[in-house]
């Protein structure tokens, strides 16, 4: 043991070098490894009972993404009629139906009956406050809270469509600003006929806004009225452009004289609730002044009373038109078997990090190998036998990859809970650095299997050393 | 006295691409326990392969040779192993101490495992100091003069008091005043340890300081017509400047 540390200090860079190399590449694999346990653990936890979800048409993976991860954009709109249908089947022991389109900042503001959290979280208490309860109310997510700096008190505007990033949705803002003014000088430029105009196409454009489903959409449209805004003063033709500049503008409006008041902060919970603000199913109607019969919500989500209920309700309403119904835990095992195609990919890379950090130690073992054969001959002669030898260069490659393995786990939890805020803020993914991740022990048991395989071949070389050595060098 | 190495009818070739070439045969030559000898002979004679020989380096190829009653010839290479551990120091030209390895670890390798850490301190404590290397053992070998490196494998050569201790022109890269001291020092702890101690050398005068004088000519049967006595100082002098006398 003395023997081995003692050569390892001696090559302190090499040793460091190849320590570094090995750390690197265990850290990130154990990294990858709670990345992976938190997708998973993250798509069991994120459907909570709901173990159906109806919504409109289209993707069954992007509806369940969509209703409970906040990702991607909804599959559109079903009338608010269905919830109703949903409730009346009494196969039921919680059905919520569900808003969304708008956004604060990149969180997206969801419009849910406030006894979901019951439903879903029984018993967790808010961090502060008090639940939402009337129209306007908001209760933010813990991450939300966290990274916007809200309290209780502060009041905010939402803005229209689902947008990833709080820079993104500065410049959203910046974008409809600039669209607004264009819009105001558009309205001094247009005549009383032509604004009034603009109204109504307004009114009839609000109608199809709920499916406006992504910023760029937005911004493409915004783009696409201020070029032809400029256009309108020279051609008749731009009066319709005109219009839809002014219904933006309208939207702008609407959303910014409709202000939400934060009553409560949530909890962590660990779920994509952390990075949503939740409000009354209402508000987007209000938002959007839509009329009783016009109202619609973006999906339905439903504990069934029974496995019998679940499949009831979701043959009955997967029947209608433009409306599909899906069990919640198949849809995310199809997102997981997706998401697995992906970390398989990423593990093939790791597995090449791997491979260098075996050949780094592999040459840094060839080396010293090299460097040592008059010692061993030495060793040879003073009595040490093969097999000392052969475990003294295998220790050193052992010693050097546990050392790796050690600092490279420590690293990679250290990251984790460094980043793991960060991680989850912008992914949604949770990074629980202080239990290991499944599979990590086997990390651990391959690395330091490799790096006893990539000490063999320099110590197979040293074995067939025979005390003469030393004289023939 | 006790008989330390008994040689009898050793022979040893090596592999040439035209056949083997036999470089020793020895017929009968024997030692005592404590003996101190100077093997002399040119360079090429054997002297280095039959010193490989006596220490279970080399295999035989023939004949019986005994060290402190056991047979080496017909041992396997695990067994010269193990008696090479417990019966032969080894002191070299050049030291050949691991460089990465303080002078006190270097000595520690000879050490048996089964030997208490502060018996095994005591006694590197006590050798240290009577090679007047106290306050040096605990650095690496390339900080010491070549005279204190040589100090530090006499040690190591013989802290585990083995029967036999072969020197192999253990003052070839010393100075004469240096080379004088090292060599006394080896056949005083020799001495002291009880050890039969056979070293090679060129050195006529530091030759002198050994009871028996042995020219190797004389004992290979295959140099034996060149064989000079070793009270032949002239044929000596020839011998050290490598020169054949006959």
């Amino acid at each position: 043991m003395n023997y081995i540390w003692s050569n390892l200090k001696h090559r302190a860079f090499l040793t460091v070098l190849t320590v570094i190399a090995v750390t690197v590449t265990v850290a990130l694999f154990s990294l990858l490894l709670m990345s992976k346990d938190g997708v998973e653990q993250g798509a069991r936890q994120g459907y909570g009972p709901f173990e159906v979800v109806i919504g409109a048409d289209g993707s069954e993976s992007q509806l369940v993404l969509n209703t409970f991860y906040r990702v991607g954009a909804p599959t559109g709109n079903i009338p608010y009629e269905t919830l109703e249908q949903v409730r009346e089947t009494g196969q039921a022991e919680a059905v919520y139906g569900m808003t969304t389109g708008d956004s604060h900042e990149g969180y997206p503001i969801v419009g849910i009956d406030p006894t979901y959290f019951q439903t879903r979280y029984e018993d967790r208490s808010l961090a502060e406050g008090k639940l939402y309860g009337q129209q306007g109310e908001v209760t933010v997510g813990y991450t939300v809270a966290k990274a916007l700096g809200l309290q209780i008190g502060d009041t905010f505007s939402g803005a229209h469509g689902l947008v990833e990033h709080a820079d993104i949705s500065e410049d959203h803002h910046e974008e409809e600003a600039a669209h607004s003014e264009e819009a105001e000088h558009a309205d001094e430029a247009m005549h009383a006929d032509e604004a009034e105009h603009a109204d109504e196409a307004a009114h009839a454009d609000e109608t199809v806004h709920a499916d406006e489903e992504s910023h760029a959409d937005e911004a493409a449209h915004a783009d696409e009225a201020a070029h032809v805004d400029e256009a309108a003063h020279a051609d008749e033709t731009a009066l319709a452009d005109e219009e839809s500049h002014a219904d933006e503008a309208a939207h702008a409006d609407l959303h910014d004289s409709f202000a939400y008041t934060v009553t409560g902060i949530l909890p962590k919970l660990g779920t994509a609730d952390d990075r949503a603000i939740f409000t009354t199913m209402d508000y987007a109607w209000a938002v959007h002044a839509l009329s009783e019969e016009d109202r619609e919500i973006t999906a339905i989500i439903v504990k069934p009373a029974t496995l019998l209920g679940a499949q009831t309700v979701k043959t009955q309403f997967e029947e209608l038109d433009n409306v599909q119904a899906v069990y919640s835990s198949k849809a995310v095992a199809d997102v997981l078997n997706m998401v697995d195609s992906g970390s398989q990919l990423l593990m093939i890379v790791m597995f090449i990090c791997a491979l260098l950090a075996a050949a780094t130690l592999l040459l840094a073992l060839m080396s010293s190998v090299q460097e040592r054969k008059r010692d061993v001959g030495l060793l040879r002669l003073i009595g040490k036998s093969r097999a000392y030898i052969l475990s003294c260069l295998i220790g050193e490659g052992a010693a050097l990859t546990a050392a790796g393995v050690v600092l490279g786990i420590a690293a990679g939890h250290t990251a984790a809970a460094l980043l793991g805020d960060l991680v989850f803020t912008e992914t949604g993914i949770q990074l629980d650095a202080l239990r290991f991740a499944t599979n990590e022990w086997l990390l651990m048991a391959a690395a330091l299997g490799i790096g006893i395989l990539a000490s063999a071949g320099p110590a197979a070389r040293v074995y067939r050393t025979d005390a003469l050595t030393l004289f023939r060098n | 006295m006790e008989e330390m190495i008994r040689v009898e009818g050793v022979r040893k070739a090596f592999s040439q691409q035209q056949g083997r070439l036999p470089i020793i045969e020895i017929d009968q030559w024997s030692a005592r326990k404590g003996d101190a000898i100077a093997l002399l002979g040119p360079s090429g004679s054997g002297k280095s392969t039959f010193l490989h020989l006596l220490g279970g380096v080399l295999p035989v190829d023939g004949g019986l040779l005994e060290i402190a009653g056991q047979q080496v010839s017909g041992m396997k290479e695990s067994e010269r192993d193990a008696f090479r551990a417990q019966t032969v120091g080894y002191v070299f030209q050049d030291f050949y101490l691991i460089p990465s390895l303080t002078v006190k670890e270097n000595v520690e390798l000879v050490m048996p495992r089964s030997m208490s850490k502060p018996l095994r301190a005591r006694l590197i404590g006590e050798w240290f100091e009577r090679v007047g290397l106290q306050d040096r053992m605990n650095q690496l070998p390339a900080k010491l003069s070549r005279g204190q490196q040589q100090r530090a494998a006499i040690v190591r050569a013989m802290i585990h008091c083995p029967p036999l201790v072969l020197a192999d022109e253990p003052t070839g890269s010393l100075d004469w005043e240096t080379a004088s001291s090292i060599m006394k020092l080896l056949l005083d702890v020799s001495r002291e340890n009880g050890s039969t101690l056979v070293t090679v050398t060129h050195d006529l005068h530091l030759a002198e300081l050994f009871p028996t004088k042995l020219q190797f000519a004389s004992l290979n049967q295959l140099l034996k017509g060149r064989a000079e006595s070793s009270s032949d100082k002239r044929a000596m002098q020839e011998t050290a400047a490598g020169g054949v006398s006959s």
